[in-house]
């Protein structure tokens, strides 16, 4: 049941519904048994992985628990260890062998054929459950929350379902923390009208962004990208450019969706995207892009295996190891290990040229105080940051590779005129127009959410007639200019294969 | 709980006003059938029990058949509901709608799409059904002859917004104005001349779904006093002469099958009796132009008159509409007569 499906608009209002007739103490079962029959609507059979995940860390919660009263001092951590090792292992397994197993199998495979030797791994033909990803890292959140005492263990099993399972963030995320939504799970949610208004106001933007923007964005790149090999340089740029704009439109959109939902019914979830291509360098866009992800590499990864405590040389290991990791998780491919390893390339060079880079701004007296010094570090980052876009759009490293050289015009040409280059992508006047609207609202709300400005509230403090006209602007502007309908495929989210 | 309720009325008021904007805008982007009257959809701003006669049937009905030359010349009220490509499962159903609005006395059917099968097919049925008000007929049609369909897909008949809304960047003038006064009518002065084809007596074997509805029709018709008509506009070769024999053979069974069942028929091309003349009366291979329907409606108006003796309207204060319509649709004429000779 895809957010932008028929079906999700039947079911979530009849959800909502439902939650707030429901007496209070009954509503984390009906959720539960909610977000078990949206996770169904894919393949029923997979809501047992799901189950096992849960089931797993839910006792190593107990477990954990029950370890404290364990009084030498020494068993008792050594147990904890094991626990959290225990539960590690066997979710990551899990997630290996339905994500894993087929990359590294041809791999090994590979790399003994190099060597002259046959290897034959045996072959599984296994589907990748939905939002594995997504799920499991949330749940192997509880386990390490417990372990270090940030939440107390969870004894209802069902609620801890629930927290794994929560259907408005269950397959694509934002991946959250036992100590921000378990609690919440008790908490009373009476129906409050400004908080429905919010979290509706924000489901809208995010169907905008996607089924108007993303969709549109994405006819382009997927025509000048699945035949690159015809398209010019210029095209290429612009492909690459907007896949940029597409992926934070596609994935922006559903983590504002989700939270959108979950606000309706009065839960709080993490931000996702805080203005990604506003950053000013890629440390900064990784604290601004997918932040329940990073944080969550931050906290259970980096920090872990000594962040920055141990010298520089182990911080840019560390560094490499998270970001190669990250490539990982978002797919099991090369060129997804490649993009992962570009970002954490961008940041340990970046820092071990910062003296190089002090010196030539002084050399030069660079006013860092000016907008233009800013303007300069954000259209960097956004042109480092959309080179390792590449690899994560292109079927494989070699096709990377190919499309970078055609980018920079080696080999090609790099420009027809002007409307063929229009033309060959796409492009009509019609689609440009759009486009260009649809841009610049997106490059308004973020740049009133970068300087602190909330748009949300600000609306809810105007007349009525002034709301009703946005809000009715906002539905009619998304019914018309959206893609979806028979015909049209709807297109699953992009970060849904993770 | 008095800011509860001031908050339900204000949702239940926006969903009210954006509900009524949603329909308009519907109708706004709904595909338009092959011309500007928009005759399904327009068929409801008649009055009710105002026409006394209707006409059924495809692009070969709208325009064979002009409803203002009838009221001109006879006072005869009458309305168009064709489309293009009409099944005849569709003109059933069509049928069935009407009657809901209107107490016709006589009902036209054109003969052409009777020949073929199509009420599966979605272009032709979206063209009959996406006019039609979401009612008990339209949830019976859906029901009935496509059961197979998806839900989904179903809901985008019911809701034909969910499909036309990409036509936001191809709307055109006759989106936002339907020509109302045309009556479901096409106006086309166009000129195709062209050699009067042979016809043969080659018979053609009715489907049994295609007679299924044509005895669903007769029923519907016997049911409500209606008398039932059934005529075939000339047309010319549009591909080869063989498929052109393969058309036309509908025609020679139905002559039979109306002989049998006491249903006028009048096969034009074969009696000649309405003077259609190949050279002047087509707009193209197979469709009439506006002097060629204006042929077929005088002789359908008089035999109507003369037979069933259908009331005149003309002077009739409560008609008066009628005589504005004409005014509107004479504008039509002399602009679209002005348009056909600068072409020419």
């Amino acid at each position: 049941m895809l957010f932008n499906s028929v079906e999700f608009l039947l079911f979530f209002p009849a959800v909502c519904l439902l939650y707030f007739v429901i007496p209070h103490r009954f509503r984390y079962l009906f959720l539960l048994a909610c977000s078990y029959f949206f996770y169904m609507c894919w393949n029923p059979e997979y809501a047992l992985l799901l189950l096992t995940s849960t089931a797993i860390t839910y006792i190593s919660g107990l477990l954990l628990a029950s370890a404290d009263h364990i009084e030498n001092e020494k068993r008792h951590a050594r147990r904890k260890k094991m626990y959290v090792a225990l539960s590690f292992a066997s979710n990551l397994l899990i997630l290996f062998f339905f994500k894993y197993y087929g990359f590294a199998a041809s791999t090994v495979a590979k790399v003994f054929g190099k060597l002259g030797v046959t290897v034959s791994m045996p072959v599984f033909d296994v589907i990748l459950p939905v939002g594995i990803s997504f799920y499991t890292f949330q749940a192997l959140s509880y386990t390490m929350d417990v372990y270090r005492g940030e939440v107390r263990a969870e004894r209802n099993f069902f609620k801890y379902a629930l927290f794994v399972s929560f259907f408005p963030q269950l397959v694509a995320g934002p991946i959250e923390r036992s100590k921000n939504l378990l609690h919440q799970i008790n908490e009373k949610h009476p129906f409050d009208a400004d908080r429905v208004r919010s979290g509706l106001m924000l489901m809208i933007y995010g169907y905008f962004q996607k089924v108007v923007l993303s969709e549109y964005l994405g006819v382009v790149v997927d025509s000048v990208y699945n035949t690159y090999t015809e398209r010019t340089g210029f095209q290429l740029v612009v492909a690459t450019v907007f896949f940029a704009l597409q992926i934070y439109c596609d994935f922006g959109s559903y983590s504002n969706i989700a939270i959108g939902a979950a606000r309706i019914m009065g839960f709080r979830l993490m931000e996702n995207f805080n203005t990604p291509y506003f950053a000013v360098s890629v440390a900064d866009f990784w604290r601004r892009w997918h932040i329940s992800l990073s944080t969550w590499f931050r906290d259970y990864l980096y920090i872990p295996l000594g962040g920055n405590r141990k010298g520089k040389f182990r911080k840019w290991c560390n560094l490499m190891i998270v970001f190669l990791v990250s490539g990982l998780w978002h797919g099991a491919s090369w060129h997804f290990v490649a993009w992962g390893g570009i970002n954490g390339v961008y940041q340990v060079v970046g820092e071990w040229l910062k003296p190089v880079r002090e010196k030539i701004m002084n050399l030069f007296h660079v006013d860092r105080t000016v907008f233009s010094h800013k303007l300069s570090r954000i259209l960097t980052t956004f042109v480092l940051v959309d080179i390792s876009w590449v690899f994560f759009r292109a079927g494989s490293l070699r096709s990377a590779f190919d499309i970078l050289k055609r980018m920079a015009g080696i080999g090609v040409d790099y420009w027809f005129t002007w409307t063929d280059n229009l033309e060959a992508m796409g492009l009509t006047m019609e689609t440009r127009n759009l486009l260009a609207v649809c841009l610049l609202i997106l490059f308004v709300v973020d740049l009133c959410k970068y300087n602190g400005i909330r748009l949300g509230a600000w609306l809810a403090k105007q007349g009525l007639w002034f709301r009703w006209l946005v809000y009715t602007v906002a539905i009619f502007g998304v019914l018309i200019f959206g893609m979806y309908g028979p015909g049209y495929d709807a297109s699953a989210f992009i970060y849904f294969q993770f | 709980m008095k800011k509860t309720i001031r908050w339900i009325l204000a949702t239940i008021i926006f969903l009210t006003c954006n509900m009524i904007l949603f329909a308009g805008v519907s109708q706004i982007f709904r595909q338009k059938g092959g011309h500007p009257a928009d005759m399904v959809h327009s068929f409801y701003s008649l009055d009710d029990n105002s026409v006394d006669v209707l006409c059924l049937g495809s692009s070969h009905g709208y325009t064979s058949f002009q409803p203002n030359i009838l009221w001109k010349e006879f006072g005869i009220t009458s309305y168009v509901l064709c489309s293009p490509q009409q099944p005849l499962a569709m003109s059933y159903y069509l049928l069935k709608e009407a009657l809901e609005y209107q107490h016709p006395k006589v009902v036209l059917l054109e003969s052409y799409y009777i020949r073929v099968d199509n009420k599966d097919m979605e272009v032709p049925l979206r063209f009959a059904l996406d006019g039609m008000h979401l009612d008990k007929v339209k949830l019976e049609v859906l029901a009935s002859i496509r059961k197979d369909m998806p839900w989904k897909e179903k809901l985008s008949y019911y809701i034909p917004f969910l499909k036309y809304h990409v036509r936001w960047n191809s709307l055109e003038n006759r989106d936002f104005n339907p020509r109302l006064y045309l009556k479901g009518s096409a106006l086309s002065y166009s000129v195709f001349p062209q050699e009067e084809p042979e016809l043969s007596d080659m018979p053609w074997r009715m489907s049994k779904s295609i007679r299924k509805y044509l005895k669903k029709i007769r029923k519907l018709c016997d049911e409500n006093d209606i008398q039932l008509i059934i005529y075939a506009a000339p047309y010319g070769i549009e591909d080869d002469y063989e498929h052109y024999v393969a058309r036309q053979a509908i025609n020679n069974t139905l002559e039979k099958y109306c002989a049998r069942n006491d249903i006028p028929f009048f096969f034009y091309q074969r009696t000649g009796e309405a003077g259609i003349d190949f050279a002047t009366d087509f707009a193209d291979h197979s469709h009439m132009n506006a002097y060629g329907a204006e042929k077929v409606t005088m002789h359908l108006g008089n035999y109507i008159a003369e037979q069933y003796k259908l009331p005149d309207h003309r002077g009739d204060a409560a008609y008066r509409s009628w005589d504005e319509d004409y005014e509107k649709y004479q504008k039509d004429v002399e602009e679209a007569l002005a348009a056909a000779q600068g072409n020419g």
